[in-house]
């Protein structure tokens, strides 16, 4: 009730503030980070960076609060705050640096919202197409795409064949039964590949098994198309990914479009991109690695728009 | 054995769980271990400094062999031979003596090669065929990467790594001549520790016993032999950055040795028992850029008891040993630009052994060396690679050898490589001050005066390869010419010794191609030709050293999948005729031709299992050559092999 009450003063205190036409009074953004580690505060550093640069009025207020008080908007970094912050009712909401399958579950289970609790969100995965720019660009020769997935994998496999056709590749799916089937599901499928890209799919890519999927396609020469840099440090050919950095400065700037337009995103992929390759595990399996910035016109003039 | 055990079984119930929950940004951002750093991946066959012949887990399960050393013959210009059932002699580029002394024999790094007897144990060798991922032999001289012995070739042989197979697996061969085998290994991997545990049997009868003309008697070959093997690996990681792999490896066997003459001999009928155990430990820490720190420790203990009779009128003999290894190396790999690697490092190393009859006390050499070679790409076109190894030993030996390549990348499919290397030898314990004596008859056969120089070789070679990726297939050429000096070799005084006797050169064109149509069949066909040249001597028993290589030398292995189920494959290997180096004149081998088939099906019963039945036909259509001498008549082998993994 309380809570209710607090919330009402803050929705008519900011109703009565439009009415006067004039944004005297800050914009107040509650942040809140999934956690304290590295990530988060690039990204939170990033985000304020990027306000603070812009000679707006908007105050950054971090909280571990999930009380939404006094804030115009709560920005929810990772699931864990997101997750946390859904069960606001009239606070709107932007999440980010969350992957796309995991907010759209959350999602479904969330009980019908009230008019006026809006819900933005800005993605860490990359769009599928631009992805698969990237990976035709960069590895043209490479046209038989392996995919190692089970049956909850966050992968919608029609439309992904369909992308991938398009740009004259194959996709060659495996599914994977079980733990113990990994290595099997592998040998079934590498021999008919060109380059392994995975997802993000824990019971496949998990900790434990990375370190298979990296030996045993090694052992069959076929590159795997990481998800972060992680991957690549790791032994992935390369990776298409976004930093916290690069989503700090996104989320700012939708932030700073909402403190006077009042328009959420919508949902969102990220804008700004990172590209890295493993020169070494190129080198090794004999592949010639193209120009990074030649990748990025190619994906500049696919999507005719930022990177 | 039951202590490893021990040590192992709490590790068999660490299982993790088959994780599903939903995945957070935490599995794009989180440090995942790095699984393939600098020492775990190998040059590309176009950027490697010397020649290399690669042969992987599908091209080993589908040769059929049982044994390591026949692995070898894919290898072109590698002799595979045998002095009995159980000590197969691996040669490259001569020093087909039943010890392959100018060839470095590696196995995850460790030195196997032992000097104080001069030779690669094979048999004895904690290793099973089935735990090999992959080799990769270095073809001419490598001392500036891999130190002594490497002057003709280094064999590198990579293990499965502990994480890389889960469950269980087992198998077992039964087959004509004795052959028996069972294998079977337990895998796990976690979050931050893999292991595998394998254990294995092996044995055959050896050779068949033959009529020998020339002795005028039935030689016996009291040759058979049964191994056990134990083999663990762990790799542990506490942190992304570091990781922590732990071997260790155990054999013991018995081996029939002795001759069954007419009239009795000393070394009559008896069993050697062989031991051989190792522990290693490899620390790696992988740092920005690809840079890698690895500081490796192994220990390796031999043990050979070799005691005969008394058979009347002889008396007891006896003729055993013990010899142990202990090596720490460290090496570091930087990229000092983005166009230049470099590898540097050092190592240290005590050999000792104890072999009452062969020496006249205990022995112990140290040896330390300081290595360097430097990957410089001037252009995308040209590769420069130099390098250099110092190596000195506690017997006074102190050499360099150096090593210069330039690859030149003609075309995106076509490179071209230049090579000039220097490497030496020095001469082992046993050639510096062995003595093989048995006072029971009064009797030295072997007194080494010491004072040796090392054996040098100057290798000079040009390369081609091509990868046509459009035909499936890769061309692999290489022409060289070597200069050997120096080389130790035995005197015909009695005792024997032996002295830096003679120079030679060798000369010769290897090549490899392979094809594959589609995903389901490969070829790979192997042709040495090779000219073996020494104007200086003959050695004492009379063998011309220009035989004691064959001329020419053919391999093909091909391979296909007939359907999901059924595989087949077909090996053939050509040999010309050649006399071992150390053997007279009857014990010349003729012209020799070797066909093996394997042929596999696979049942699967459910996901979870699958059972493989495969039969192995080795030296079809085979009409007995000799192998090494003339008691070694070979004869066909076939084998069926049960597996089953789940």
């Amino acid at each position: 009730m309380h809570k209710i009450l607090l919330s009402l003063i803050a929705v008519i205190g900011l109703a009565v503030s439009l009415a006067s036409g004039a944004m005297a009074k800050d914009f107040q953004v509650h942040l809140l980070l999934s956690d304290e580690s590295e990530p988060y505060r690039k990204f939170a550093a990033s985000f304020r960076n990027t306000l603070n640069g812009s000679g707006n009025r908007i105050e950054v207020v971090e909280t571990q609060l999930v009380t939404g008080e006094n804030a115009d908007l709560l920005v929810a970094v990772g699931m864990k705050a997101t997750e946390l912050a859904s069960a606001l009712k009239h606070t709107p909401i932007l999440s980010v640096m969350v992957p796309e399958a995991s907010y759209r579950n959350l999602m479904a289970g969330q009980p019908r919202l009230p008019r006026g609790s809006e819900r933005s969100v800005i993605f860490l995965d990359q769009p599928l197409q631009r992805q698969l720019d990237f990976i035709f660009s960069a590895f043209p020769n490479h046209r038989r795409i392996g995919l190692l997935h089970g049956t909850e994998s966050p992968v919608d496999l029609q439309a992904l064949r369909k992308e991938i056709e398009q740009r004259k590749g194959i996709l060659i799916a495996q599914n994977v039964e079980t733990e113990r089937t990994l290595y099997e599901s592998m040998e079934q499928l590498l021999p008919q590949s060109d380059l392994l890209l995975s997802i993000p799919d824990r019971s496949i890519y998990g900790n434990r098994n990375i370190r298979n999927i990296l030996l045993t396609s090694y052992r069959y020469r076929v590159p795997l198309i990481g998800l972060s840099e992680s991957y690549v440090q790791a032994g992935a050919i390369g990776a298409i990914y976004s930093t916290p950095e690069q989503l700090g400065r996104q989320a700012a700037s939708s932030v700073s479009g909402y403190s006077s337009t009042r328009n959420m995103p919508g949902m969102e992929y990220p804008d700004e991109y990172q590209i890295t390759f493993n020169q070494q595990v190129a080198r090794s399996l004999n592949i010639d690695l193209p120009d990074i910035g030649e990748v990025r016109r190619h994906l500049k003039r696919r999507s005719g728009g930022a990177g | 054995m039951i202590r490893y055990l021990c040590i192992l079984l709490p590790l068999v119930f660490v299982k993790g769980a088959w994780a599903n929950d939903s995945i957070s940004e935490l599995d794009f951002f989180s440090e995942l271990p790095v699984v393939l750093s600098a020492s775990r991946l190998s040059q590309p066959l176009s950027e490697a400094p010397n020649a290399m012949t690669v042969i992987d887990r599908d091209m080993i399960r589908a040769s059929g062999f049982r044994v390591i050393a026949d692995i070898f013959r894919l290898v072109p210009g590698m002799q595979v031979s045998a002095s009995n059932g159980w000590q197969p002699t691996v040669a490259y580029h001569g020093s087909t003596d039943d010890y392959a002394r100018r060839m470095q024999v590696r196995v995850d790094g460790r030195s196997i090669y032992m000097p104080p007897v001069n030779s690669v144990a094979w048999e004895d060798l904690p290793l099973q065929i089935e735990d090999i991922e992959r080799i990769e032999v270095i073809r001419g001289p490598a001392a500036a990467s891999y130190g002594g012995n490497s002057t003709q070739g280094v064999i590198n042989i990579i293990t499965r790594d502990a994480g890389t197979v889960q469950g269980f697996k087992a198998h077992v061969n039964k087959g004509n001549g004795g052959i028996a085998d069972a294998y079977a290994s337990l895998g796990q991997n976690g979050n931050t520790l893999d292991y595998r545990i394998s254990l294995g049997y092996r044995s055959d009868h050896g050779y068949d016993a033959v009529f020998v003309p020339y002795d005028g008697w039935t030689a016996i070959n009291n040759d058979s032999y049964q191994t056990r093997l134990f083999n663990l690996r762990t790799n542990y990681r506490p942190d992304a950055r570091n990781s922590l792999d732990f071997q260790l490896g155990y054999t013991s066997g018995s081996r029939g040795d002795g001759i069954d003459k007419p009239g009795g001999d000393p070394n009559s009928p008896h069993d050697r028992h062989n031991n051989e155990h190792f522990a290693q430990l490899a620390l790696l820490h992988n740092m920005e850029h690809g840079d890698e720190l690895k500081v490796q420790y192994y220990h390796i203990y031999q043990d050979v008891l070799n005691a005969i009779g008394p058979v009347a009128p002889f008396p007891a003999l006896s003729d055993s040993w013990t010899n142990t290894r202990s090596d720490l190396e460290l090496q570091h790999t930087l990229h000092t630009s983005p166009e230049n690697r470099l590898v540097w490092g050092a190592s240290t190393r005590s050999d000792w052994t104890r072999a009452e009859h062969r020496f006249l006390s205990e022995q112990t050499v140290h040896q330390n060396t300081l290595f360097a070679h430097n990957e410089w790409r001037i252009s995308p076109k040209w590769l420069l690679n130099i390098g250099a190894l110092q190596e000195s030993d506690s017997m006074g030996a102190w050499s360099t050898s150096p090593r210069a390549t330039i690859i030149h990348k003609v075309s995106e499919s076509q490179t071209l490589r230049l090579g000039i290397a220097e490497a030496r030898r020095n001469p082992s314990i046993y050639e510096e001050s062995g003595n093989y004596h048995f006072p029971e008859f009064g009797a030295t056969i072997f007194q080494a005066s010491g004072g040796l120089k090392p054996e040098s070789i100057l290798s000079r070679e040009i390369g081609y390869i091509g990868e046509l990726q459009e035909y499936g297939t890769t061309i692999d050429v290489r022409i060289y010419h070597d200069q050997l000096r120096d080389i130790i070799f035995t005197t015909d005084t009695n005792p024997i010794d032996v002295v830096n006797m003679f120079d030679a050169w060798h000369k010769g064109v290897e090549l490899t191609t392979k094809h594959h149509w589609g995903v389901h069949s490969e070829l790979t066909f192997n042709y040495a030709w090779q000219l073996l040249y020494s104007p200086f001597i003959t050695p004492p028993n009379g063998t011309p050293y220009s035989e004691s290589m064959p001329r020419n030398m053919f391999g093909v292995l091909y391979s296909t999948k007939v359907n999901d189920n059924t595989a087949l494959s077909l090996g053939y290997y050509q040999q010309d005729s050649m006399l071992p180096i150390d053997r007279p004149d009857y014990d010349r081998q003729q012209l020799t031709r070797r066909m093996d088939a394997r042929l596999a099906w696979k049942i699967r019963r459910s996901n979870d299992m699958e059972t493989e039945v495969a039969w192995v036909v080795q030296g079809i259509f085979a009409k007995g050559h000799v192998d090494y001498m003339n008691s070694n008549v070979y004869q066909p082998r076939t084998y069926l092999s049960v597996a089953v993994a789940y």
